[in-house]
């Protein structure tokens, strides 16, 4: 079972295609903060993403904010994926 | 077919989505400099889904990895190597040594993955003074090393001399460069002319490039991939004289003579030979021979 054991930030905030995620230590449980500029059309799927990256990691109690700018899925799963190894860190 | 080989900075999700439509043949996808230090472990990541999902079959593949003094360069290999690209570029070669450590990470990974031993080739990056005096020692280090490029900016920092667009501070390592990676029967590359915003700079720096017989020029911006290949690509006269050459051995071989002449000039065997060679770029590139005026 992994846990964010500090808060770490991925992704440039400027750049279109790329998402921003931040990852916190949690207080009980999954709590994502979502938005995207293309939620109406993708945000089920970017979301189901987000969780099962968060869930080949183990991870079961972090704070999730994403702010997406467009990025498509292999993009999204390597942000998620290197936020949650930097937030594992010790 | 190799005439550009573009960097992309790996950490950019959107050029590295778009790299195939760039125009150039190669991309190069970069781990090393355009990669800040905080940012190495997620480029890497980024880069790996992206290789794997992304359809680059149209363009050669090349990853330049971080260098030996580094401490990212194993990470890099280990991510990348599974992937199988192309190429690897392993920047900072100053020595054969060098290169045989590149050349054994890269083994031991082949193997781990289950990739055939040997399948990626390596393009040392010579970008020092000893590295341009080891070139020829570099590139035949392994059977492995396919080609080497040439890295102006940091070897012009290395002789403590200001890289300018006129390039004479290059002149010696580019001629040495090229007459080593010939020697040992490889391409060898160009440095990239980096100011970006120069459109027209970028044409006499590549046909220079090509006079002294580099096999293509690397570029650090798209703006300049069209350019680049338009220098490294046979001009249409040049193609049809090597079609001529050939047309003429041919037709001297069946009257069995022994010296065919073309427009009054002897046709030997350096000639015959640039012939083949520009033949067989035109063929890759889909360039006809023009129609004959009695055709």
């Amino acid at each position: 079972m992994g846990r964010i054991i500090r808060t770490a930030k991925v992704g440039n905030e400027n750049q279109n295609a790329d998402c921003v995620i931040t990852i916190e230590p949690g207080t009980g449980g999954i709590e994502l903060d979502f938005t995207s500029t293309v939620e109406i059309q993708y945000g089920d799927a970017m979301k189901e993403a987000i969780y099962d990256e968060l869930s080949k990691y183990g991870i079961d109690d972090a704070r999730v904010t994403v702010v997406d700018r467009g990025a498509i899925d292999p993009v999204l799963r390597a942000r998620m994926e290197a936020v949650i190894k930097r937030g594992m860190e010790g | 077919m190799r005439r550009s080989m573009l960097f992309i900075p790996a950490a950019n999700p959107k050029q590295v989505m778009f790299a195939a439509t760039m125009g150039a043949d190669t991309i190069i996808f970069d781990l090393e400099d355009s990669v800040s230090p905080a940012e190495k472990d997620s480029a890497r990541i980024l880069l790996r889904n992206l290789l794997k999902t992304m359809d680059y079959s149209k363009i050669e593949v090349c990853v330049r990895v971080n260098s030996l003094d580094s401490p990212f360069w194993r990470e890099d290999l280990e991510e990348i190597v599974p992937l199988a690209p192309g190429l690897i570029m392993t920047p900072k070669i100053e020595t054969p040594e060098d290169v045989l450590v590149f050349d054994k990470a890269i083994s031991e990974l082949e193997e781990k993955a289950g990739l055939e031993k040997g399948g990626i080739g390596l393009v040392p990056l010579i970008e020092t003074a000893k590295g341009i005096e080891n070139s020829y020692l570099a590139a035949t280090a392994s059977p492995r090393v396919k080609a080497m490029l040439l890295g102006g900016e940091d070897y012009t920092a290395n002789l403590r001399c200001k890289r300018t667009k006129e390039g004479n501070e290059i002149d010696y390592a580019r001629k040495r460069i090229v007459n080593a990676a010939r020697a040992a029967g490889i391409e060898i590359y160009d440095t990239p002319f980096t100011d970006a915003h120069d459109d027209l700079g970028i044409i006499p720096d590549a046909e220079y490039a090509r006079s002294l017989g580099f096999t293509g020029k690397s570029a650090i911006s798209p703006r300049h991939v069209d350019a680049i290949n338009a220098a490294f690509s046979p001009s249409q006269a040049e193609v049809d004289y090597a079609y001529d050459v050939r047309d003429a051995l041919a037709e001297g071989k069946a009257k069995g003579l022994g010296v065919v002449a073309l427009r009054g000039k002897m046709i030997d065997k350096p000639v015959e030979i640039r012939a083949m060679q520009t033949i067989a770029i035109a063929e890759e590139l889909g360039i006809e021979r023009s129609p004959k005026e009695d055709d």
